[in-house]
């Protein structure tokens, strides 16, 4: 950011008060869109399987219900996509995290606008080129709120997004049974894809208004005590049966050596503080089941040579863990390769972003058939 | 061979929101307490290979420096609409405070003055052979003490003063809390715009030291009293990038010189290229190519940051001063993968030092018709996405640590004369 484009400030208090506030603005080049979505705010409370309820905003469609995550958006590689928000009484914006269009499409209250009437988004994901590292944009993202955002993410207006690889006639897939997350990556079952969003709350925080602490009053936004710790979200193919939070109970992964594809977890840290995710047997002794394919809606590559860059799993090389470490906001594509059927542990710790301790922990069971 | 003075200093620093919060710092004179304006930083200082002690914001020294930081274009990139050649081997990069650079082959070289009342250290982490440390060893008050070692291997590295621990310095953060830390960057002078021997080329580098403030430390510190984490838990309540936070960070203060130093040594900025991941330096003619910029981060703070960057992903390219492999990537046994990769989220802990090149490329979703109409500077945030980071003294939303890097506007510059792809 410079002067050439911004006023200046005299003052925080007064950067963060006055915000640039256009209430409908235009979009460019407004094009017939491929994908659309409407996105409503709403506030609710929502009681969570652990008895607790929390106040809670978030973005619905006209089909999903209110429900947490906001609804799950997902549309191909190539296809221009819109999606209009209507933020209702209050300003908000939607930052689509790790899809980079224009900065006016971005969704940054600071760098573009906030958002009071209508405004709709327009870009367009990259499409995916085999073997090469520079293109494509297939992969596991999320959506969110961008004003006040430390209070608004927490509140709950965030939802994952998904973009699927074009299919190039080199990956086929078999449709409706099995997908590939990038362009030449492996190809994964659709029916047990996973997704998991961990998500921490502080209630503290769920008892503030929109736009606490942006008059220079001390709100205590970096004071971040949570006490409830979820894992939402669930298999993609079967969606929240119903309103209020969608929280993750079990994973059914597929065993190797028969017709089915692996499973495809797809992994989101919508919190403040890091997790450190481990897969073990029911007894607890550690399994390197988990195959790394992708961070923040890129594949890992081979990309030794300047010629092709094949997935690293394709060139005998697979980044096979039992652990994933990971902070807020970032992403990862695990393909699950247990070594036999049976029953394992997902243990999902919460840890303090100064101390280490950790916070809460979650136990998923893993079934693997 | 030249001596650096460096006096342990204490005073008060204005954070964003004009709160005095008092600070201990590494400085290049010795001040008071009271002093309106202590000397808390060390301003840029080059050891280099040739024995000299050069102080300069600018490096590699006598390069052309970056017109307000941002490299201009050598030439349009007939194969690429809409972006431009760089050129290669030629800019300075800016530096901020904090920042002590060696060149490889150098001998750093420190006489530290305790000007305080405590014991105090330099310690340049992991600066030894072997990755030990490099250090002065306790410093009594009113004392001086000789530091002297060859520059480590290409990199950065952190130094600070490690307080109780001396053997492990992420045990005690304490005093880097305080402000006694900063940043020494190692540079490979075979080539100087390549982060070493086997390290990306850049355009020019950027080197952004992260830290965070816990006034209820410096307030126990400021009466002479120890600070023991254990009853008094870290709250840090500022979060700072190259010491600024908020709009001072972002460079839209009224503050107009304040603004042009930010844009000069940290808002990264530069035309739009084509860069191929795969080869750094991709050669076009003889001087002009296609290569990204080298955004450095150093986590001398005591909190785990995440720094998100909206408009393109980043290429991690180094951690801890090792420069990742391109094949055979490894996970260890915490989690990390350790193989060159993209991100739109660097993870950064405490005393973590990550490499990464921004492209600088077209963001890849946006739509054709916008990224050809475009006549103005695209400027885009970068932040910690943990979100606390984001506020000062627990409100004013985005007062925390932030920065940002932007695609300069369209030039007219020609295509060059020989579109002959060079070595």
């Amino acid at each position: 950011m410079s002067e050439e484009a911004h006023h200046l400030y005299r003052s925080q208090v007064e950067f963060s008060s006055d915000q640039i506030h256009e209430g409908s603005p235009a979009t460019e080049f407004l094009q017939k869109p491929d994908r659309a979505v409407e996105l409503d705010f709403f506030n609710d409370k929502m009681t969570f399987d652990d008895g607790a309820e929390h106040e809670i905003w978030a973005f619905e469609t006209k089909d999903s219900g209110r429900v947490l995550p906001s609804p799950l958006l997902r549309m191909t590689e190539g296809e221009i996509f819109h999606a209009t928000i209507h933020p209702s009484k209050r300003v908000h914006t939607v930052h689509w995290h790790g899809i980079e269009p224009d900065p006016r499409n971005d969704g940054v209250g600071h760098t573009s606008f906030e958002v009071s009437g209508e405004y709709t988004y327009q870009w367009q994901p990259e499409r995916g080129r085999p073997g090469d590292p520079n293109f494509g944009s297939a992969g596991t993202y999320f959506y969110h709120c961008h004003v006040n955002t430390p209070l608004h993410v927490q509140m709950g207006m965030f939802g994952g997004l998904i973009v699927d690889p074009i299919v190039h006639p080199d990956y086929p897939v078999e449709p409706g049974i099995t997908r590939r997350a990038f362009v030449d990556g492996p190809e994964y079952d659709l029916a047990s894809e996973t997704v998991l969003a961990a998500y921490a709350v502080d209630t503290r925080w769920h008892q503030m208004n929109h736009a606490a602490g942006l008059s220079g009053e001390d709100v205590g936004l970096d004071r971040y005590e949570p006490r409830h710790f979820y894992l939402l979200g669930g298999e993609l193919a079967r969606g929240p049966k119903r309103e209020g939070p969608w929280q993750l109970k079990a994973i059914r992964a597929n065993a190797g050596g028969g017709s089915r594809k692996p499973t495809l977890l797809r992994l989101i840290n919508a919190n403040n503080f890091p997790v450190h995710m481990s897969f073990t047997t029911a007894a607890g002794k550690p399994v390197a089941m988990a195959e790394l394919i992708a961070h923040d809606g890129r594949p890992y590559r081979d990309t030794s040579s300047l010629g092709a860059s094949p997935p690293t799993g394709a060139v005998g090389n697979p980044l096979m863990t039992s652990m994933i470490d990971f902070g807020a906001a970032e992403r990862f594509d695990v393909l699950l390769r247990p070594p036999t059927p049976g029953q394992y542990r997902l243990t999902v710790d919460l840890y303090h972003w100064i101390t280490g301790a950790v916070l809460a922990t979650k136990v998923i069971p893993v079934t693997v058939t | 061979m030249t001596t650096l003075n460096v006096y342990i200093n204490e005073g008060f620093l204005p954070m964003v929101d004009g709160a005095l919060v008092y600070h201990r710092g590494f400085g290049n004179r010795a001040t008071s307490v009271k002093d309106p304006a202590p000397s808390l930083t060390l301003s840029p200082q080059v050891f280099t290979a040739a024995g000299r002690l050069v102080p300069s914001r600018s490096y590699p020294l006598g390069a052309p420096l970056p017109p307000l930081g941002r490299p201009t274009p050598a030439f349009t990139d007939p194969a690429n609409p809409g972006h431009y050649l760089v050129r290669r081997k030629y800019w300075a990069s800016y530096f901020p405070e904090r920042t002590l650079i060696a060149e490889a082959g150098s001998v750093v070289s420190v006489r530290v003055h305790n000007n305080l009342a405590q014991e105090h250290e330099l310690m340049f982490v992991g600066a030894g052979s072997g990755g030990k440390h490099r250090s002065t060893g306790k410093i009594r008050p009113g004392r001086s003490v000789l530091l002297e070692f060859p520059a480590p291997p290409p990199g950065s590295y952190v130094f600070c003063d490690p307080g109780k621990r001396p053997d492990d310095p992420a045990a005690d953060p304490v005093e880097r809390t305080l402000g006694l830390a900063g940043a020494l960057l190692v540079t490979n002078t075979t080539n100087k715009w390549q982060s070493a021997p086997s390290g990306p080329e850049f355009e020019r580098q950027w080197l952004w030291i992260l830290h965070d403030v816990d006034p209820a430390w410096a307030r126990i510190a400021s009466r002479g009293d120890t600070v023991d984490p254990k009853v008094t838990p870290a709250y840090p309540r500022y979060f700072t990038l190259n010491g600024r936070s908020g709009y001072q960070s972002l460079g839209i203060s009224t503050d107009l010189s304040a603004n042009h130093i930010r844009e000069e040594e940290t808002l990264m900025s530069g035309s739009a290229r084509q860069v191929d991941v795969r080869d750094f330096s991709q050669g076009v003619t003889a001087g002009a190519g296609r290569t990204g910029q080298l955004m450095r981060a150093v986590n001398t703070g005591i909190a785990i940051h995440q720094l998100h960057f909206h408009g393109n992903h980043v290429w991690t390219v180094a951690i801890n001063g090792k420069v990742l492999p391109r094949s055979g990537g490894t996970v260890d046994a915490n989690g990390n993968v350790f193989l060159q990769h993209w991100e739109d989220t660097v993870e950064m802990h405490p005393l973590e030092r990550k490499d990464c090149v921004l492209p600088v490329r077209r963001p890849p979703d946006v739509i054709d018709p916008v990224w050809n109409a475009r006549s103005t500077p695209w400027h885009y945030p970068m932040h910690c996405h943990a979100e606390t980071s984001q506020v000062a003294a627990g409100g004013m939303y985005p007062g925390g640590l932030v920065a940002g890097w932007t695609i300069a506007a369209p030039v007219a510059v020609p295509p060059p004369a020989a579109q002959k792809e060079a070595p």
